[in-house]
């Protein structure tokens, strides 16, 4: 059976700290490396964090996380029911400008891309969006079984 | 495992006077506002010198980095115009450590996120207590 695990919850940002419990306690139950589940909590609460201060802007919203094994790879997906939003297609800082030069901020979409493998968007047709992040070959083959 | 962030102060002396937060737990999205007001409370009542001791910090995420910027810009801000001057020339030679803001202990994971974001370019980091403290001047 593929691991498959999810959290439902109507967070505000406050509740990020639950989404990280659940990707911590998850990674344990699938066996992960402490290192890859380092780069899966910080691609999660990022995403989590921009879809509650500038999807709900900071009121409360349903957020729903699932991490499930695809055969060898790990798949991420948070789902909201904000307006809709690609943050696939979002420009990302101009990094040859020194830190201290740029705005303060902007740095969420950064981390998420260098703590994954591949990034899509999804649009569901009842709304909302559903963001997938995808880790290659975390499972060995002998327990790659989805 | 996850845990919110708590904040004490306690003041050193080097070879000035240095403000010491301690910081337990994470800094995240809900929490670095807080990190950015104890600074502000603690420069408003006199503090230029400022070691974050991130020794018990296991995560921080890029909302982390915006309090740090921020912090930075803060005690930056007395600065005269031929020392902002000098400290821009700094930046982008990369040569520039700020004076004012100093990193202790940062974990694994932290300094990959200082890293990425470019942050460990101009924040020294230090992984002795006593040592950090001295280095201000």
């Amino acid at each position: 059976m593929p691991l498959s695990a999810s959290l439902s919850l109507t967070a505000t940002k406050k509740d990020l700290i639950e989404v990280r419990q659940f990707i911590e306690e998850t990674g344990d139950k699938f066996g992960l490396d402490p290192e890859l589940i380092a780069r899966v909590r910080l691609a999660i609460d990022e995403a989590a964090a921009n879809v509650l201060e500038h999807g709900y802007q900071n009121r409360p919203g349903v957020l729903e996380v699932v991490l499930k094994q695809e055969k060898a790879d790990l798949v991420g997906q948070i789902s909201d029911k904000a307006f809709s939003f690609d943050p696939t297609l979002a420009p990302p800082p101009d990094l040859s400008v020194p830190a201290p030069l740029r705005s303060p901020g902007g740095m969420g979409l950064t981390l998420i891309r260098q703590a994954l493998d591949e990034m899509r968007y999804e649009k569901p047709l009842t709304g909302g969006n559903c963001l997938i992040m995808v880790w290659r070959n975390v499972f060995h083959s002998s327990n790659a079984a989805g | 495992m996850a845990s919110p962030l708590k904040i004490t102060v306690s003041q050193e002396q080097g070879q000035v006077p240095v403000t010491v937060f301690h910081l337990v737990g994470d800094i995240d999205n809900s929490s670095y506002e807080e990190l950015q007001a104890q600074a502000k409370s603690a420069y408003q009542a006199g503090s230029h010198y400022l070691l974050l001791d991130l020794t018990k910090v296991k995560y921080m995420s890029s909302a982390g980095l915006r309090a740090l910027h921020n912090i930075f810009d803060l005690l930056n801000a007395g600065a005269s115009e031929e020392t902002q001057k000098k400290m821009k020339r700094g930046i982008l030679d990369g040569s520039y450590k700020s004076p004012y803001l100093k990193l202790l202990n940062p974990s694994r994971d932290v300094k990959r996120t200082l890293s990425t974001s470019g942050f460990d370019m101009f924040l020294e980091i230090h992984t002795n207590a006593k040592a950090a403290v001295n280095s201000f001047n």
